[in-house]
């Protein structure tokens, strides 16, 4: 009932104020003009406006500007532009009938936390009197288009982790703001564009179109977007073509091309551990020839043999540089009433295997126009489009080429003219080049988006606002096996099969809003309502044939067998907002909402759930008492306490059976009771300015997640497999630091440097279900997100005295440290360098009646003598740091980004399994001194048959310098000086490197890894084979007319 | 007045024009019903609308059994530590249930390989979950009326046949389980685990009561789209003879040392085996039903030379034997059983099995897992995409059973009868005499049994040779009931093997 009372009286007062007569006889006019701080020379294109109001124009050549026809009134004014510090004044009244002039002088350089922020807070307000934390990053901040939008964060927001879990074209990164609060819901943080809540991956959108990127990170500043925001929310704004001058068009054309190569080039064995004679020959013990397939292991046991005969390095010949471009085209212009940015791009990238891949390909094509109905009324809309195209890998490649030795060829081709499927009969793999170049396998990708708002300012002191958002994501793949095709042992796919899939997202959201702007004395307050509605739709479908009756047709009607699927979903939300915003004299900021959410997520008999906030802040160098006025010149003590949730997975609240081909059968138990889970965050936060030249933002959260998401396993008995209930709490913290400084702000030279910090832990409490390990990460009582879990190889004589129930504690004398640091039977006179030297490997210490192979690391056992499951790991780091530079000394524009993460485990599969097929680097025994040679059997027991141990956890930390550019800029003068500048006003050069360079002592080929699974890359550390991350250097030229 | 009239009208077309665009905004926010109905799952109020959707839930019972028993898990991993398979690969825990010494089962919730035994518990409680709400509708007076009129008694046997199997299967492989019928309410809370003595107890009443209805009713199982029994339908006379081969596995299969199997009714297992109707097999489809042993390829398990050593006639499988573990190298089989080589040789196929020229396994894992022999009995079925039959059991696991009543009874000459027909009509072995000792024949006995049984049945090679007391020493006798569920039941994790207790033990056990 209440929210009913609240739309019809949102929607009853929004038709009165539209039906309120219009005063234009009466108008206002506010006139001024903008100038450099630096020069005192007038700037034009200057955006100047009435804060919260559709009012608002350019400034002309001569750097002028008026507004005419405003509604009388107190209003705050904004002159911008970009490379220069926002100004605003406020509490300007606009007189009946008459004009008033506003003069700005805008500085080159501002402070990061000086800027307006719109994301999290009533209205728009200026960073320093935001009471919580909201980072915000300018198109300024962005000299270098990422890859991927989110990827842009990288580095540069303190608490914003970003891991790219693969470097495949086309693929998304995975982000985290500050902590990971759920075990089952993810870490994804809300993404708005525009006003459009993202349904779908954010790669179909273009890091070229940026405007500005606002981050809030935690449940105090999300709490306004309710249930869906308890990881927090990325606001987007796309460019528009304010910033032209008035009747001014301008076309920017940009192309980047260059080359993308690994960084790191993956190694396999070159010697392997077989009798062969010096023709190469396979032999066995007494020398007699023999096949491949019963080749003998020399008597050693020691990887040191080379191979005699032509040896191929099926790793280096694989990677090529691919090549990499990325053009975009876009056309601004700016009326008095109505200003249009359009742009067009287009983005390839073959990856570093384009012999067989042709990686991903995009276009996308954007249109944003606001146009100015009436004085008081703006119409603003966006428009986006995006097509793209990958060709995934059929096989993936970085798996199979490491299991193949040296001598033997992939390139040999069968009697059809294949690559040879088996070329050694030996293996257990196959050919990954066969797969590649005769299966086909694609992704296609189409993005639709729109937003229309309409902004209405009866009065000076009102915003009316009424957004209507659709974004939709078509995703299309196939799939194609030719017939025939060839497979070692019989297969499905030997006739041939095709897939086909389709599926979309849809998602329409609406806002209808009143925001209410009084002053009262010293008093400002801000009052916005809002109601939303949000409409989420998923259709999926597959088709498959199998056995095609044809050869070489591709269609779903040549299959003997055929298979289809679907499914779909539906979403419906709705919430009523209500936020107050209070600033007493720019000193005392207090800040309250509450929210009231909906979902057909929510179980029926828990359908509605109140999220709230209060923050307070103290601007103390505001204060006339305040003694470092001249120094210090912002000290803001601030406090926020809000709550945010996150909401179930679609099925996850009904009862569902399955009903297939072998009938119906009990699937989960339904929960009525089903509610989204609760964040509680409260932050702590200092800001402090010193002399507007150095910022530093000090951010201590504590979060308590309750009401977790768990499938509760119920007991077999039940038939059903499990509940989702709310149980279980993730408590969080986090430290963060965010330092800005400009070294130097001259106007032919600027150094602008920043540095972020964070640390983050979360931790597992009142755990409701049994502990279960997912990859190799523990879900326990007491236990971080991130802690490793496998079994462990003792490394101590404590770990002898818990083993097995300490039955070898009395016989610790037969123990040793060997070089790796493991705990080995060595018997009680040998020592463990003695395996060569008196033949001990491949025997056996008794010791307790129990037989332990001579040398060989023990893995520590419980009391019952089965394997422990130990902590082996930890994934989080001690803390991450970025930092950023950006120079410009007269045309020349430096920029910089370096990111660290300091500690945090990682867990390579990547290095475990070629243990399998003595096919590591770390088998080789060459160049060893014989005390620390061992055979492959000593790594056999390293390998424990795949299973999650110590042995494969290493330090993920590095240091990388993720991006740099150093380009040059032609002023206007100089391309005139050429031929009249052939048009162009502008012209840059630049020289761009990505993932250039990393330090780190991690053996795989990037450390930057992820896998899937709950959290997304970002929370997966494992190294599992993926495509890795590689680094690119373009050349790229961007020209203005 | 007219000119007043028309700047009033374009005020408030002016006012109003922006009117649709709210409204527009009401309307879809008026269209918000939350109530969204799941269109992909249903619930069980409308799965089970019509009484035809609860018969069809009924029918699921056999599938469940199926897929809770004859695939990979348990179906390879009962095989490793009956030493009828091998494999050092470490999937489904078949390393570990294979390595030498012994070592106790890892019962961790959290143990990577847990599905060797979880997948079984809840296969088959689903099973008795469906059959048993099916009961539950039926004592609440639900009719299932089909063309042949009232078929309520066609669902009654088939529920209790399926309470029985899958409850004999519990009793088989776990120490204890829950007993669940029609009969309990679990409003009332979980009922507590019961020795396997007393579960295979239930077992037998339940396949007893199946027995008695579908010996007093006509009726046929339907076959073909919505078949209660794979592809080929039954009739209530198969069923009751599906129901007797049944017991006869089980009476005899539930034994855990060879002084509890000599306990046995023999006679009563003699009884069912000789009702048991000869073979039976259900339809592999490529999608639904398949079976492990027919499916995994010689890369992935070998027969053991415990399985096939007995028929060695080269001395090779006692030298195997009395070699270290580590130095049990594979050697080539010579036998006058055809099934294991042809006429042509020694390395020429046989009918059952095929020697391969190498070992797929890392020697570093332990040689004794080396074998060069692979089961190809069942190898259409992969080669036909797990298309063909696929035996529940062989008439010859009932002759075998019978033989051993009759061993156990003293009639060796009558036992050697029964052990005579796949020796000759399989192997093309000489027919023993029926003079041969007792050790003679229960040598043979055991031989017989599971190489005619090895690469088809799963589960059961591993309960005989626990009843004959020779599985390996350390060997588990039983599974425990998974971690994950003692969690669930409030119940303390322990586990068998290795020492821990619970095992093979001598004398009952191979070295």
């Amino acid at each position: 009932m209440f929210r009913r009372l609240f739309v019809a009286s949102a929607l009853v007062a929004a038709l009165l104020f539209l039906a309120a007569p219009p005063l234009q006889a009466q108008n206002s006019t506010i006139t001024g003009l903008v100038v450099s701080a630096e020069t005192g020379q007038p700037l034009a294109n200057a955006s100047v406006y009435l804060e919260g109001t559709g009012y608002g124009t350019i400034t002309g050549a001569n750097g002028r500007y008026t507004i005419t026809n405003v509604t009388p009134g107190t209003y705050t004014v904004v002159a911008s532009i970009l490379g220069f510090a926002d100004a605003r004044r406020a509490n300007l009244v606009a007189p009946r009938g008459g004009t008033v002039t506003s003069d700005f002088t805008l500085s080159m350089q501002v402070l990061s936390l000086q800027e307006v922020v719109v994301t999290g807070v009533a209205d728009p307000t200026e960073g320093t009197r935001v009471p919580f934390t909201v980072a915000r990053l300018s198109r300024a901040d962005l000299p270098v288009p990422s890859q991927n939008l989110v990827q842009s964060l990288q580095g540069r927001v303190a608490g914003a982790s970003v891991v790219s879990g693969s470097g495949q074209p086309g693929s998304g990164a995975s982000i985290r703001l500050r902590n990971r609060l759920s075990v089952n819901t993810g870490v994804s943080p809300l993404i708005v564009v525009d006003g459009v809540l993202q349904s779908a991956s954010t790669i179909d959108l273009d890091p070229n179109d940026i405007e500005s990127i606002e981050v809030v990170k935690g449940a105090a500043a999300a709490s306004l977007y309710g249930a869906r925001a308890q990881n927090g929310v990325i606001q987007i704004l796309t460019r528009r073509g304010r910033d032209v001058g008035i009747n001014t068009t301008r076309v920017t054309a940009r192309s980047e091309y260059g080359f993308g190569m690994l960084g790191k080039q993956p190694e396999i064995a070159m010697h392997h551990h077989y009798l062969q004679n010096d023709a190469g020959q396979w032999v066995d013990v007494n020398g007699n020839v023999v096949d491949r397939g019963n080749r003998m292991i020399q008597p050693s046991r020691m990887m040191d043999q080379p191979y005699r005969t032509q040896v191929y390095d099926n790793m280096k010949e694989f990677f090529d540089p691919g090549r990499t471009m990325n053009t975009t085209l876009n056309i601004a212009r700016n009326t008095e009433a109505t200003n249009f940015f359009f742009s067009v791009g287009d983005y390839r990238e073959t990856g570093v295997m384009p012999e067989f891949n042709d990686g991903y390909q995009r276009q996308n094509f954007r249109l944003n126009l606001d146009h100015r109905l009436r004085n008081n009324l703006t119409l603003g809309i966006t428009s986006f489009y995006s097509r793209s195209a990958r060709e995934n890998l059929p096989t993936n490649p970085f798996w199979s080429l490491r299991f193949f030795p040296p001598d033997i060829s992939l390139r040999v081709r069968d009697e059809d003219g294949d690559y040879q499927v088996w070329p050694d009969s030996t293996m257990l793999e196959v050919n990954p080049l066969y797969a590649l170049s005769v299966r086909e396998t694609w992704n296609y990708r189409s993005r639709t988006q729109g937003s229309a708002s309409l902004r209405y300012n009866p009065t000076s002191w009102l915003n009316l606002e009424g957004i209507v958002a659709f974004d939709r994501s078509d995703r299309e793949s196939y799939s194609y096996y030719p017939k025939p095709y060839k497979t070692i042992n019989p297969s499905v796919f030997n006739d041939g099969q095709y897939s086909r899939d389709y599926a979309f997202d849809q998602g329409i959201n609406g806002t209808l809003q009143a925001a209410l702007i009084r002053t009262f004395g010293d008093l400002t307050s801000r009052l916005r309502l809002r109601y939303n509605f949000e409409r989420d739709d998923y259709e999926g479908q597959s088709s498959t044939a199998r056995e095609f009756r044809v050869l070489g047709l591709r269609s779903l009607n040549n299959g003997i067998q055929e298979y289809v699927g679907g499914s779909l979903t539906q979403v419906r939300s709705e919430s009523m907002l209500a936020a107050l915003g209070l600033d007493y004299g720019g000193r005392y900021i207090v800040d309250g909402l509450v929210r009231s959410d909906g979902s057909s997520l929510f179980g029926p008999d828990d359908r509605w759930n109140t999220y709230y906030r209060v923050a307070l802040a103290w601007r103390m160098a505001e204060e006339e008492w305040w003694p470092f006025h001249s120094f210090l010149t912002e000290f803001k003590p601030r406090f926020s306490q809000g709550t945010a949730g996150a909401r179930p997975g679609f099925s996850w609240r009904y009862e569902t059976w399955s009903v297939g081909t072998t009938g119906p059968s009990k699937g989960q138990l339904g929960n009525r009771l089903l509610r989204p889970e609760l964040s509680t965050e409260t932050e702590y936060g200092l800001d402090l300015i010193i002399q507007d030249r150095f910022s530093v933002e000090l951010v201590y959260a504590d979060t308590e997640t309750k009401d977790q998401l768990i499938p509760i396993p119920l007991p077999g008995v039940f038939g059903y497999s499990s509940q989702f209930q709310n149980a279980g709490v993730v408590r969080a913290k986090a430290y963060e630091a965010t330092f800005e400084a400009l070294m130097v702000s001259r106007p032919d030279f600027s150094w602008r440097t920043g540095f972020v910090f964070d640390r983050t832990r979360s931790t597992l409490h009142d755990w409701p279900r049994s502990c279960y390990v997912t990859s190799v990460f523990y879900r326990c009582e007491g236990n971080d997100f991130g802690h490793m879990y496998g079994r462990k190889f003792m490394r101590s004589m404590e770990d002898l005295q818990n083993h097995w129930g300490g039955r070898f504690a009395e016989y610790a004398n037969q123990f040793q440290l060997n070089d790796d640091g493991y705990l080995v039977p060595v018997g009680e006179s040998a020592s463990w360098g003695d395996g060569v030297s008196q033949g001990l490997w491949g025997t056996n210490v008794v010791i307790d009646g129990i037989s332990l192979p001579w040398g060989h690391p023990m893995i520590q056992r419980d009391e019952a003598g089965v394997f422990d499951l130990l902590q082996i790991g930890d994934a989080n780091p001690r803390f991450n740091v970025g930092w950023t530079n950006n120079m410009r000394w007269r045309g020349v524009q430096i920029f910089t980004l370096w990111n660290a993460k300091v500690g945090g485990d990682i867990y390579s599969e990547t290095r475990q399994w070629p243990y399998r097929d003595n096919m590591s680097v770390d088998q080789v025994q060459v160049g060893k001194p014989q005390d620390r040679q061992k055979p492959i059997d000593y790594y056999a027991t390293l390998y424990n048959t795949n299973a999650t141990n110590s042995h494969f956890v290493e330090d993920g930390g590095y240091i990388k310098l993720r991006q740099v550019s150093v380009g040059y800029r032609f002023s206007e003068s100089q391309l005139q000086r050429v031929l009249g500048g052939f048009g162009m006003s502008a012209l840059s050069l630049e020289l761009i490197g990505r993932n250039l360079l990393t330090f780190s002592n991690y053996s795989g080929i990037d450390p930057e890894v992820g896998s899937g699974g709950a959290g997304g890359a970002t929370e997966n550390p494992y190294d599992s084979f993926q495509y890795p991350n590689f680094r690119t250097f373009t050349l790229g030229v961007s020209i203005e007319f | 007045m007219g000119r007043r009239r028309i700047e009033r009208e374009d005020i408030l077309m002016r006012r109003f024009r922006f009117v649709p665009f709210l409204a527009l905004l009401a309307v879809l926010a008026a269209c918000m019903d939350m109530d969204v109905v799941n269109l992909n799952q249903p619930d069980a109020e409308r799965a089970l609308a019509q009484p035809s959707d609860v018969e069809a839930l009924l029918a699921t019972g056999y599938y469940r059994f199926w897929n809770g028993t004859q695939k990979t898990s348990p179906g390879l991993s009962m095989a490793l530590p009956a030493n009828e398979l091998t494999s050092s690969w470490g999937n489904f825990g078949m390393q570990d249930l294979g390595t030498q010494p012994r070592q106790a089962w890892d019962n961790s919730p959290t143990y990577g390989y847990r599905v060797a035994i979880t997948n079984a518990w809840s296969n088959l409680y689903q099973a008795i979950s469906n059959v048993t709400d099916g009961m539950v509708a039926i004592n609440q007076g639900l009719k299932f009326i089909g063309p042949a009129g009232d078929e309520t008694p066609r669902a009654h046997a088939f529920a209790k046949f399926t309470q029985g199997i899958a409850h004999g299967w519990l009793a088989m492989m776990y120490d204890q389980a829950i007993i669940f019928d029609e009969t309990l309410n679990l409003e009332d809370g979980v009922p507590d685990p019961s020795p396997y003595d007393e579960v295979m107890a239930a077992a037998i009443g339940y396949l007893e009561e199946a027995i008695q209805v579908a010996e007093s009713n006509a009726f046929q199982l339907p076959g073909g789209d919505g078949a209660w029994i794979s592809e080929r339908p039954l009739t209530n006379t198969e069923l009751a003879q599906w129901a007797h081969g049944y017991l006869a596995r089980y009476l005899a299969a539930v034994a855990r040392t060879p002084a509890v199997r000599a306990q046995v009714d023999w006679s009563k297992v003699a009884f069912h085996a000789e009702r048991a109707g000869g073979s039976a097999t259900v339809e592999g489809d490529g999608a639904f039903w398949w079976f492990a042993a027919g499916w995994y390829p010689a890369s992935w398990i070998r027969a053991a030379y415990d399985l096939l050593g007995p028929a060695d006639e080269s001395g090779g499988y006692q030298a195997w034997r009395a070699a270290p573990l580590m130095d049990r190298n594979v050697f080539t089989i010579e036998t006058s059983d055809r099934r294991i080589h042809g006429e042509g040789g020694p390395t020429t196929v046989g009918t059952y099995f095929q020697r391969l020229g190498s070992s797929p396994f890392p020697p570093a894992r332990g040689n004794y897992f080396q074998s060069l022999y692979h089961g190809i009995r069942q190898q259409f079925h992969k080669d036909t995409g797990a298309a063909g039959p696929m035996p529940v059991f062989y008439k010859s696991e009932m002759d075998l059973l019978r033989a051993e009543a009759r061993l156990r009874a003293g009639d060796i000459p009558g036992a050697v009868d029964l052990i005579n027909i796949t020796r000759v009509e399989n192997g093309q072995m000489e027919p023993l005499p029926g003079s041969i000792s007792a050790d003679e024949a229960w040598k043979w006995l055991k031989y017989e049994k599971l190489v005619e049984m090895s690469f088809a049945i799963s589960g059961v090679p591993f309960a005989e040779r626990r009843g004959w007391g020779d599985l390996i020493c350390g060997t588990p006798l039983h599974f425990p009931i998974p971690g994950g569920e003692l969690e669930q039941l409030g119940l303390p994790n322990y586990t068998f093997g290795g020492g821990v207790g619970g095992e093979a033990s001598p004398p009952d056990c191979m070295p």
